[in-house]
């Protein structure tokens, strides 16, 4: 298993990863030749697996540039934070919904205005500071999973 | 060359480096296939490929998968394709998770790149590395 990977910078803007097979024989330059686009290869490097980010979570923010290895773009993984806060509170709009419904067929106005609260909570979680305030990633993914766990404690 | 016509020849344990025929068949003189059928009905190539972690687990007549982003990979072949004509068969795995799918994105002779999704909500699907990616190749080379 080689300890080796290419990286380079994609038309897409994230850094792709060049894994070898197990039983590829031949060298990491020929390699980097063969399967980085041409258009690429002004970013490409060969650099140490370690190197390499473990934790995905922000995987499409992940940039590379020649004579780097990949780095995590902390403003692109502010913005993927907020697109999985929307996403994660998809599924409690839905019970809101049933919750405020509920609550209109059975008149009961503590229960609406109780729901109001919480689906504004939802609504306001994207903006939530601690994710702008993040000063590095590890700091915006726990900022990112408590305010999920906001979102799904609601 | 010999020429023998006719004849019912044994032999054990041949070694050679080209061998032309017209059809294999098995000790008894079955399951007959011709060169040709062999040659379009194996894999070219096939890969086992992890995205979470990311790793290449098994393969054949591959070179090396590329881990463009989340849920989107290429799987680079060690002998380019004849054209794009080729064919690619996929399955994976989120484990844990609903509704499942891969997406042909890109062909080329060198390689064919793949994303993998869930049904997150009814409302769509979301791109995530899928822990499970076996794909086989098949066609011309």
């Amino acid at each position: 298993m080689s300890d080796k990977r290419i990286v380079y910078q994609s038309d897409e803007g994230i850094a792709a990863v060049v894994i070898p097979a197990p039983d590829y024989s031949g060298t990491m330059e020929d390699l980097l030749e063969r399967v980085v686009p041409e258009n690429c290869k002004d970013s490409a490097d060969i650099v140490d697996v370690d190197t390499v980010e473990s934790d995905r979570t922000f995987r499409n923010a992940w940039v590379t540039e020649q004579g780097k290895s990949v780095e995590v773009d902390l403003d692109k993984s502010k913005v993927l934070a907020i697109q999985k806060v929307r996403q994660a509170r998809v599924p409690k709009f839905v019970e809101l919904d049933v919750a405020y419904q509920r609550a209109v067929e059975e008149d009961d106005s503590d229960a609406k205005t109780a729901v109001v609260v919480k689906k504004q909570t939802a609504r306001d979680a994207p903006a939530d500071s601690r994710i702008d305030n993040a000063s590095d990633e590890v700091e915006l993914k726990t900022a990112m999973e408590a305010v999920i766990k906001t979102v799904g404690d609601l | 060359m010999s020429t023998l016509s006719n004849t019912d020849l044994t032999v054990t344990d041949v070694t050679a480096t080209d061998i032309n025929t017209t059809n294999l068949k098995n000790a008894s003189g079955a399951e007959a296939s011709t060169p040709a059928e062999i040659n379009s009905g194996r894999a070219k190539a096939w890969v086992d490929y992890n995205q979470q972690t990311p790793a290449v687990i098994g393969s054949f007549g591959v070179s090396s998968v590329t881990d463009n982003s989340a849920g989107n990979f290429t799987v680079n072949f060690s002998t380019a394709f004849a054209d794009t004509t080729f064919v690619g068969v996929t399955s994976m795995n989120l484990y844990n998770r609903g509704s499942q799918a891969t997406s042909l994105l890109t062909k080329t002779t060198g390689g064919m790149s793949f994303g993998t999704n869930y049904e997150a909500s009814p409302d769509g699907n979301t791109i995530a590395d899928a822990e499970v990616n076996m794909c086989v190749f098949f066609g011309d080379q």
